[in-house]
């Protein structure tokens, strides 16, 4: 028999378009582009039982906003009534704090797309260079009514030699008997709950709940039976977990992070516990339930570090002086210009860089990253003279995917000005449809409408104010699935075309896909989107994942350079993950290089200041530390594991008298390498100065 | 040729004695078919291979093979022993759970009253032992329905409960037969070990199942996901009614029951303090709670089913040791829980103790009571005094010589 080929079918025609907006004037188009999106994806709101609410039916966003010569007060007057009632600025800011002016300060907001809007049209207006997207947060969840407290927290006397271990996560059972010094007494001395509701009194946070070593041991006793402590009904009472309202913690699950991270850091036998280590804990959101547009940790990290350090200081030794205090982050992401100039960058800074006027000596451990192998860096050069060819990226944008993606194409810094027009770039859709060009121009923008009219892809052009003054043109995608009707981006591969204009031959474009995934144990959100360009080698002629980009590659898709966009400070120490059994480096432990900031020839570091162990072998992934509940062990994996053993060997030794800052971890790692099996792995911009070789007992 | 097909037909014949497959007829429990996971009672069956038609056949012609010619024999022969729990011990475990299963079952009556919520009315039947029994029921236990607003009102536990079932899923699966190879986990029972013991459990989890299928069956409670299309369980939902959850019920009875098996054994290390039954509630909670994470219960029917299962233990204790000197009843008042609160076991029981406190939620309104009244000694029954001594025996020390 034979069969007729079917013929091929008539192309449909795409329902979607793009096209030329004409020049805005946003700061961030980015910005503009998710707080649009996130009102296409929310219907408004029906039959509400609080209805008739205005404010419920309004989304808030945590936001950061960069304000620039002014005070936090000045920037409150700068609010019309109308205005001023749509941003809550958080009681962590002092009265004090709010009247200090400053040449340049990144603070935390809750505010309505509306006002986010409106300051990200009008930056000058307002004196902000810039907006930052936090992610949108329940109303009930903003305590309005706080106020600044001003009163100084009392003093915590301490031992001479203690050192504070704090970390910041999510999902931290921190009721778990490795964090107690017996049954109903914890070596927590501050926890902040960020994910919960508050309290309502003006002295309660604005967001989040407090509490303090005496009311966790008046819960540690309330739960206390038989000698063994009701677990699932403490955290449900310190307002970690509300089942019957939708707050989840990851603490219900066996495993989780924060705990398993903690552990590693500051975990101690209840029964041999130290009166010198004590530990302040801030436990971040997991998930914001109906934020499409990928919502950023940032804000709420931020004000972690602001209550923080405002603990960390009440600490007094037995000598008068405050005890060091090493803090733990181990979260990373994909994006931002990783030249140590972004937001994030510079808090970590303001707290932990060398000008910080403080009498305590903070540090920071952060992880290199897991994103090695993840196919979300593109660097792009333009070698050669004459006409050079233009380079395109294949962008695979995936089906499902319930959130919101983002590719950022970051520019070389030029003192120029008006600045060159280095590249151009257009976007092609799945099927084919190709985008005008956008280059650096001011405003320079296409939009990909549907058939209704609604924006669904952004491919715009904008200028990063200093301190990073790089220019960057973002390809957003609306999400791809939705439950309810919704205007989605295409899902498929994409194709990002670059085409060199003024680009030197020794400069390149900078290419990072924002990290956009979801976390095994959570409900489905995000789905990953990568590169997929064919010249890209994944498997060496073994069949193994190749973890270093092949010697003179020219796929533009690298894993050099894919180091987590949090950890490019000058300060922090950034910690990349090993394989202790063989010493080799676990596959998807991210890499620098980075690019130097303006004005500096090389960057302030080059990719990891060392490598711990994040994986006891390749068959036992992972390693194992504190379980959610009392008396459980688990195993993790990746650089995350591998920082908490760096945060605990340095708060150990600063106890000593160590530095325990970069210089002195980079010489523990160069001291501890010849430990492990030769030769040291390659390249320094993985590794980092050697392989830390740290027992916990 | 009448008889024509006779020799293939008679063979056919034996099939008959696979009837005795009908033991199997306790299956219908459902529920408690996980008694096989303790697969060793059925190892007390040796002789298993003679009940089938091929053994049938082997002892047919050895018989036929050895018999003889018929005797005249008058064998001095003894009557039985009248009611003489010694017997216990020669009879396969099968009859013995028809036996206990028969003096508790008829040791409880029952009534409803379908009001606005429904109630449903566990009566105790005390009758002195060796006379007739003089009907007078006493309150056992008092189970009131919570209202359809309540229910609605814990919808927001199933969804949240949700979240775990990832984490869940294996104990849930292993949970769906009895909770004993759980407790098993806890205190040392094994089939070689402590047979009387898990026999005692199984007679409790009987028991639960004769009385919360019937209260379920009043009261009639609809399930989680007759309320919401999205509670989508992640196992089928059982027919009968929600509330009280027969799985609290059978978990808290047989936790209970083995606490005060150890605690009657006087063995050290059960008596230093409460920790073995805390553990054991502990589980019990965990059982019930996961109902509520696989989709299927709401956490209201686990506090209902807690308080029954409770009371139910300590209604079997009280037939099975005459020296308890209290019987317990207990009240649900369903309609004054608290919707708004999850299942708290601490609320129902104290395990240090061994007390249900007589009153559980907000003061000069609660949602459950139990009184504690001396036993009248009007309520052994020997076959279940008989099984409770060989079970308690199973955790005693044995001395050394």
């Amino acid at each position: 028999m034979r069969i007729t080929p079917k013929k091929e079918p008539a192309k449909q025609p795409s329902s979607l378009q793009w096209e030329t907006v004409g020049a805005r004037t946003f700061a961030s188009n980015a910005v503009d582009f998710r707080l649009t999106q996130q009102e296409n994806f929310i219907a408004p709101p029906r039959n509400r039982e609080k209805g008739g609410d205005q404010r419920r039916d309004t989304i808030w966003w945590s936001a950061l906003i960069d304000l620039r010569d002014t005070s936090i007060a000045g920037f409150a007057k700068t609010l019309d009534k109308a205005l001023s009632g749509q941003v809550h600025i958080p009681s962590d800011y002092s009265r004090k704090e709010r009247q200090e002016v400053f040449e340049a300060k990144i603070i935390v907001v809750f505010a309505t797309t509306e006002l986010l809007r409106i300051v990200n049209e009008a930056p000058k207006k307002f004196k902000t260079a810039s907006v930052v997207l936090g992610a949108i947060i329940d109303p009930d969840f903003i305590n309005v009514d706080a106020k600044s407290q001003n009163a100084a927290l009392p003093i915590i006397n301490v031992p001479n030699g203690t050192v504070i271990t704090a970390v910041i996560d999510d999902g931290i059972a921190f009721g778990n008997n490795v964090f107690r010094d017996g049954l109903t007494s914890t070596r927590v001395q501050y926890v902040t709950v960020l994910p919960t509701i508050p309290g309502t009194a003006p002295g309660q946070a604005s967001v989040g709940t407090e509490l303090e070593k005496p009311q966790i041991d008046a819960l540690l006793v309330a739960n206390t039976s038989c000698n063994l402590l009701d677990e699932d009904r403490f955290y449900q009472q310190a307002g970690l977990i509300d089942y019957a309202d939708g707050t989840f913690s990851p603490t219900s699950l066996r495993r989780s992070h924060g705990t398993h991270i903690t552990g590693l850091a500051a975990g101690y036998p209840m029964d041999d516990a130290p009166d010198d280590r004590p530990i302040l804990c801030a436990i971040l959101p997991t998930r914001v339930t109906d934020d499409v547009s990928g919502g950023s940790i940032l804000p709420s990290l931020i004000l972690a570090l602001l209550r923080l350090t405002r603990q960390a200081a009440r600490f007094r030794c037995q000598d008068g002086s405050r005890p060091p205090a090493v803090f733990n982050f181990s979260y990373g992401n994909f994006g931002g210009p990783h030249d140590g100039t972004s937001p994030i960058a510079r808090v970590i800074e303001d707290y932990f860089g060398p000008d910080c006027d403080n009498d305590q000596e903070l540090r920071l451990v952060l992880p290199s990253g897991n994103g090695n192998l993840s196919r979300t860096h593109g660097m792009l050069e333009f070698k050669g003279a004459g006409n050079r060819p233009a380079k395109v990226l294949d962008f695979v944008a995936m089906p499902d995917d319930r959130t919101a993606s983002e590719v950022q194409l970051w520019m070389p810094y030029s003192a120029a000005s008006p600045l060159p027009n280095v590249v151009s770039v257009r976007a092609t859709t799945p099927d084919g449809l190709q985008s005008g060009p956008v280059d650096i121009t001011a405003g320079s923008y296409q939009a990909l409408f549907n058939q209704d009219g609604i924006e669904v892809a952004r491919l715009s052009y904008a200028f990063t104010p200093l301190p990073t003054a790089r220019g960057v043109i973002t390809l957003s995608l609306n999400p791809t699935a939705s439950l309810t009707p919704a205007p989605l981006a295409p899902s498929g591969r994409w194709q990002i075309e670059v085409t060199p204009d003024q680009i030197a031959t020794d400069e390149a474009v900078q290419v990072w896909i924002e990290r956009d995934d979801t976390l095994p144990g959570f409900r489905s959100g995000g789905r990953q989107s990568y590169f997929n360009n064919g010249d890209y080698v994944r498997f060496d002629k073994y069949g193994a994942p190749l973890a270093v980009d092949p010697a003179g590659t020219d796929s533009p898709i690298r894993r050099a350079g894919t180091l987590s966009g949090f950890a490019c400070g000058p300060s922090p120490l950034v910690i990349g993950a090993l394989v202790q059994s063989n010493g080799d480096m676990s596959d998807y432990s991210a890499a620098g290089p980075i690019t130097p900031p303006r004005g500096q020839a090389v960057a302030d570091r080059t990719g990891p200041d060392a490598s711990a162990r994040g994986d006891d072998s390749l068959v036992r992934q992972g390693v194992i530390s504190a379980g959610s509940r009392s008396g459980s062990a688990v195993r993790l994996n990746g650089t995350s594991v591998a920082a908490p053993r760096v945060a605990r060997f340095t708060a150990n030794s600063m106890a000593g008298g160590a530095a325990g800052d970069r210089a002195w971890i980079q010489a523990q790692a160069i001291a501890q390498d010849p430990t492990f099996p030769t030769p040291t792995p390659t390249p320094p911009t993985r590794v980092g100065s050697g392989r830390l070789n740290i027992s916990i007992p | 040729m009448a008889n024509g097909g006779g020799p293939e037909g008679g063979l056919g014949g034996l099939g008959g004695l696979g009837g005795l497959g009908g033991l199997g007829g306790l299956g219908g429990l459902g529920g408690l078919g996980g008694l096989g996971g303790l697969g060793g009672l059925g190892g007390l069956g040796g002789l298993a291979a003679t009940e089938s038609p091929l053994g049938a056949e082997s002892l047919l012609t050895t018989r036929d093979g050895i018999v003889g010619a018929p005797l005249d024999l008058d064998p001095n022969i003894v009557q039985g022993c009248c009611e003489f729990p010694k017997n216990l011990k020669r009879l396969s475990p099968e009859v013995r759970a028809s036996i206990f299963m028969f003096e508790l079952g008829t040791r409880v009556t029952y009534s409803a009253s379908c009001d606005e919520t429904a109630t449903a009315y566990l009566w105790r039947l005390d009758s002195k032992p060796g006379q007739p029994p003089k009907v007078a029921a006493k309150p056992l236990v008092e189970m009131t329905a919570p209202t359809m607003q309540q229910f609605k009102d814990q919808m927001g536990y199933l969804s949240g409960y949700a979240d775990l079932r990832q984490d869940r899923a294996a104990e849930i699966l292993a949970q769906l037969g009895t909770p004993v190879p759980f407790l098993a986990s806890i205190a040392f029972v094994d089939p070689a070990r402590t047979p009387f013991t898990i026999e005692l459990l199984n007679t409790a989890l009987r028991f639960a199942n004769y009385n919360h299928m019937r209260i379920k069956y009043t009261i009639a409670a609809k399930r989680p996901i007759e309320f919401s299309p999205q509670v989508q369980p992640m196992i089928p939902t059982p027919t009968h009614g929600s509330l009280p959850s027969g799985h609290a019920t059978e978990a808290f009875i047989t936790a209970r029951l083995l606490w005060k098996l150890l605690r009657a054994s006087g063995t050290p290390q059960y008596q230093q303090d409460g920790v073995w039954g805390e553990m054991m509630m502990r589980l019990a909670s965990r059982i019930a709670i996961n109902r509520t994470v696989a989709g299927v219960h709401f956490p209201m029917d686990s506090v209902a089913g807690s308080l029954l299962g409770l009371t139910l233990a300590d209604f079997i204790h009280e037939h099975c040791d005459p020296t308890m000197q209290d019987s317990t009843s207990a009240k649900f008042i369903g309609t004054r829980f608290d919707a708004a609160n999850d299942f708290d076991w601490h609320q129902l029981y104290e395990a240090e103790d061994d007390l249900q406190p007589k009153k559980s939620g907000p003061n000069g309104n609660p949602w459950a009571t139990t009184s504690r009244k001396p036993s009248k000694n009007e309520v052994q029954s020997g076959p279940l005094e008989w099984l409770w001594g060989k079970a308690v025996a199973e955790w005693q020390d044995l001395p050394c010589e």
